[in-house]
């Protein structure tokens, strides 16, 4: 009497383990368990033969299906306008990488011509002449100077007189 | 030239051709589709009963399976990568609509919903009333077709996977997001509740041969 509950407790618990015996899905010690059990029990025997008809059926329908499914007309197109589609994105993705490229790039050489500019020395002159232009500094000529400048202008009094005859 | 390209990648190991299609080119992204549309259709067809939207949904996920090819990094986990695009767009999708995911108890009986709520697909097909040309294979066919729209949502979902897609418990389980006893106790039971509808049949078939 205990045997055959202990074969029925066997046998339940054993179904559920079937299904993953036939997918090979299970581990080593529970594999020798289950096969041991099926080399001494007829009925689960019989149960995991029928099991794996029903699995194979199953199997086989989802194939047969497959191979057979008639994609709606509609459908049809599918694999070309994805294509496009796709073709189209990775166009559109290389155009804007190439506008954040190239803009990347103009900043970075705006920044870098600027920076050379303030570093460089002709720069310092040209603001130096830029700022005498602006602002010319006033210095007192020397005395000598003055007389000379007295001297020069005589010179060119004389020369305008000499080179303009009176008609 | 064309062609003969065409004709190299329609023999190319999966593996390969993932790489060439993480290589923008575009004949081998023609074949990837070609390969995969009809299962992808089938998948959403089984995995729908009502067959709502599945061209639309089957387009998307060829769609999405084309443009983030280059995301995947290991092409011998591409039938994974593929099964988590398809059953998160159709859970998403029927999310959307609102539809209420069936968890019927396994002790609720068979046509639960009796006779208003199954709708005339769901019907099993009965013997004595098929057409005299039908073949048993045909007859078969529809009668686990039938069996496996009738089986609740979780169940559906995992034979599904395993037999169509061939995907391993621990795949399904993460797909699913449960653990493996529970796939494994799902099978067991879907497969239980599928040969109660098939046994007949099969005996009818091999009796016939």
């Amino acid at each position: 009497m205990t045997e055959n509950f202990s074969k029925l407790d066997d046998c339940s618990e054993i179904s559920e383990d079937l299904s993953a015996f036939i997918d090979g899905e299970l581990a080593k010690e529970q594999l020798s368990k289950i096969y041991e059990h099926l080399l001494e029990c007829r009925c689960c025997r019989q149960t995991y033969e029928e099991m794996k008809i029903t699995q194979e059926a199953v199997k086989n329908y989802f194939k047969r299906s497959t191979e057979e499914f008639e994609i709606p007309e509609k459908s049809l197109k599918t694999k070309d306008n994805i294509i496009s589609k796709i073709i189209f994105i990775q166009k559109e993705k290389r155009i804007i990488y190439s506008a954040v490229a190239l803009s990347f790039l103009a900043i970075i050489s705006y920044f870098s011509i600027s920076l050379i500019n303030f570093n460089s020395p002709e720069k310092e002159v040209l603001h130096k002449v830029k700022f005498t232009k602006e602002k010319p500094v006033l210095t007192p000529l020397p005395q000598a100077s003055k007389d000379f400048t007295k001297e020069l202008k005589d010179k060119i009094i004389k020369k305008k007189t000499f080179s303009k005859p009176a008609l | 030239m064309k062609e003969n390209l065409r004709e190299i990648y329609k023999n190319m190991d999966l593996t390969e051709l993932i790489i060439k299609c993480q290589q923008d080119d575009k004949l081998a992204l023609e074949e990837l589709i070609k390969r995969h549309e009809k299962i992808i259709y089938n998948t959403l067809y089984h995995l729908d009963p009502n067959r709502i939207d599945i061209a639309d949904i089957a387009q998307e996920a060829l769609f999405r399976m084309t443009r983030a090819i280059k995301t995947l990094k290991k092409p011998v986990t591409f039938k994974f990568w593929l099964n988590q695009i398809i059953t998160n767009l159709f859970y998403d999708e029927l999310r959307r609509k609102t539809r209420r995911l069936a968890t019927i108890s396994m002790d609720t009986p068979y046509m639960d919903g009796g006779e208003d709520e199954a709708s005339p697909s769901r019907d099993i097909a009965d013997t004595g009333k098929m057409p005299e040309e039908s073949t048993l294979s045909k007859e078969l066919d529809e009668v686990i077709k039938e069996s496996i729209d009738d089986l609740p949502e979780q169940f559906r979902t995992v034979i599904i996977l395993r037999e169509l897609q061939g995907l391993s418990y621990e795949e399904i389980a993460e797909l699913t997001k449960t653990n493996i006893g529970t796939v494994k106790s799902r099978l067991a039971r879907a497969r239980a509740k599928l040969q109660e509808q098939i046994k007949p049949y099969l005996e009818h078939e091999r009796g016939g041969e």
